[in-house]
């Protein structure tokens, strides 16, 4: 069981509050899904709970300190998605999995042993193992989706975030990544995910927190979570809500918050 | 197959090749037997004057500045993630320059031989210590390659200041050989002064070459798999500075080498920005010898310079490979 436990987390740039003095944590076994508009501080407080950007507040996995971790071990324990740009170069998938093993030491050029073990398990899971020898600017948006996720997967962390992973797929797509994610889990991945689609994300959430303006307004089971009157506060939509099942109905006109 | 072919073997067998083939031609054409004796075995004084005083210590030095700005050009590309980027990007190569051209216009470079390849390796730290306090500040490589270029025009500008008020005729030509780039007439003690800064800065580049890898994917990514970025930052640039620096001491302002050389390889190493550093510094070396080469034998009436040809022909190939890029940002 890890846990990765993030307290009054607060993130400023040029004095403007990002992310407002935020607590959420993420635990083996569930998927954590964070919801919230654009512009929410989802992102930031993803990179502040890493460290990755200068942050206020505690974040600890098993009661250690991630602000005392070298970059290498919370790689370690954690492993981090970020929303994927363009590649710098036509590199070869297996060579992008392989840099999952960055925080052990291991290098494209130099992989073996156990690393290799992990990135062809990585490779298998992701279904990639075909593709393993292609230029990843052959590879079509969903391919590159999961050869980020076997990248992760073959980190062997016992913690995931993903800052949403399934951005620009279409719906197989998207499923096939949930569903992977999903597979980790139920075998005792931890994983927070940020998604845009509600659906999707109420379909495969264990817990939700939502997000707005810098502050978490709801955190708990995704049934009791997701309720109408919150949708309508986060994102200002109608929404019928019958347990993980949502419809969205339109764009409330007057803003209920 | 090209991956079947032994890249590094090949261009070190390269390297030796073009070297000895340096040693063979100039006006006085030396046979290969004549050559190997000057070399490794008792030959006429005047043989030994040529291979060992002229032709040798003129090839190894274009070789190692074509090699320092061809590795230094692989670890700014991998860090920038940019084909495009190279030592001169940051500014570094034009400060040299500068710096180089201050020691000459005020007499400090008569006063002993070492001041001004000294002057130019300062002028390469201070450059590499600007972007260096920066790199630590800031997140964006945007925002580091603007700096660079600002840098270089600034650097460009007080150049031409020096040129315009250049008190006397030959500090004037002294200035325009420097900007113009040569390694004529260099000796083993010059290369001597510049070697150990440029291994010591080839060296700092091959440590950076495992975080250059996990920069294919992102900067934010790179720092996700567990990369020091500060640290990688500052190792990259202190690296390229020291060896570009130590290249424009030795031979002038020399651009384009550091951009194709990496173009070049990359294809044969699978685009791995760690597997492009070596060979880039070996072809590098072997570019700037064959150009070095032409020069010499090109019929003309005042002797061409070599940094005048590699911009001839580096200038197209930038363009080219600028033009072939697609997509990426």
């Amino acid at each position: 069981m890890t846990e990765l436990r993030v307290r009054d987390l607060h993130v400023e740039a040029d004095g403007v509050t990002l992310v407002d003095h935020v607590g959420f944590q993420v635990r083996s076994g569930e998927i954590a899904v964070l919801i919230g508009p654009n512009g929410a501080g989802k992102s930031m407080a993803l990179r502040g709970a890493l460290g990755l950007v200068p942050a206020m507040g505690s974040v600890e996995i098993d009661g250690d300190p991630v602000s005392k971790m070298s970059a290498a071990e919370r790689a370690r324990r954690i492993a981090y998605l970020p929303q994927s740009g363009p590649m710098a170069w036509p590199a070869r998938v297996r060579d992008v999995v392989a840099l999952g093993r960055f925080a052990y030491g291991a290098s494209p050029s130099r992989i073996s042993g156990e690393d290799w073990q992990a990135v062809e398990t990585a490779l298998g899971e992701c279904q990639l193992t075909d593709l393993a020898d292609r230029r990843v600017d052959t590879l079509s948006g969903g391919e590159t989706a999961r050869m980020h996720c076997a990248r992760a997967f073959c980190a062997r962390t016992p913690l995931l975030i993903a800052d949403e992973p399934v951005a620009a797929l279409d719906p197989a797509q998207a499923f096939r990544i949930m569903d992977l994610l999903k597979t980790k889990a139920e075998a005792g991945l931890g994983v927070l995910v940020v998604l845009h689609d509600i659906t999707l994300a109420a379909r495969y959430a264990d817990r939700m927190i939502l997000m707005s303006e810098g502050r978490i307004l709801a955190d708990g089971p995704t049934v009791g979570v997701l309720t109408p009157d919150a949708l309508a506060e986060l994102y200002g939509i109608a929404a019928e809500v019958k347990g993980r099942e949502i419809r969205l109905t339109g764009v409330l006109t007057e803003p209920v918050a | 197959m090209m991956r079947r072919i032994p890249l590094i073997p090949a261009l070190i067998a390269g390297s030796a090749a073009v070297l000895f083939a340096a040693c063979l031609l100039g006006s006085t054409p030396m046979p290969p037997s004549r050559v190997l004796t000057a070399l490794f075995g008792t030959a006429a004084a005047g043989d030994v004057t040529i291979v060992w005083s002229i032709r040798l210590p003129r090839a190894l030095a274009a070789w190692l500045v074509g090699a320092s700005l061809g590795v230094s050009g692989a670890a700014l590309q991998g860090l920038l993630r940019n084909p495009l980027a190279e030592p001169g990007i940051l500014g570094v190569s034009a400060t040299a320059s500068l710096l180089a051209a201050v020691a000459i216009y005020y007499g400090f470079a008569a006063a002993a031989v070492w001041i001004m390849p000294v002057a130019a390796i300062a002028g390469a730290l201070i450059a590499t210590a600007l972007i260096t306090l920066l790199a630590i500040r800031v997140q964006s490589v945007v925002t580091l390659i603007l700096v660079g270029v600002a840098l270089s025009s600034f650097a460009g500008a007080a150049m031409s200041l020096l040129l315009n008020l250049a008190p006397n005729p030959f500090s004037l030509a002294d200035m325009i050989n420097w900007m113009l780039g040569s390694v004529a007439n260099r000796s083993f003690d010059d290369i001597a002064l510049a070697l150990p800064f440029m291994v010591s800065g080839a060296a700092v580049l091959m440590l950076t070459r495992r975080g250059l890898s996990a920069l294919t994917v992102g900067e934010e990514a790179a720092a996700g798999l567990g990369l020091d970025l500060q640290r990688q930052r500052i190792a990259v640039v202190v690296g390229a500075g020291l060896a570009t620096g130590a290249a424009v001491s030795l031979a002038g302002a020399i651009g384009f080498v550091g951009i194709i050389a990496p173009h070049l390889v990359r294809p044969w190493v699978r685009s791995d920005p760690a597997r492009v550093l070596l060979p880039s510094a070996l072809l590098g070396g072997i570019m700037l010898v064959l150009a070095d080469i032409g020069v010499r034998l090109a019929p003309t009436s005042s002797e061409l310079k070599l940094g005048v040809v590699a911009a001839l022909v580096g200038a197209p190939a930038f363009a080219w490979i600028a033009a072939q890029r697609r997509g990426a940002s």
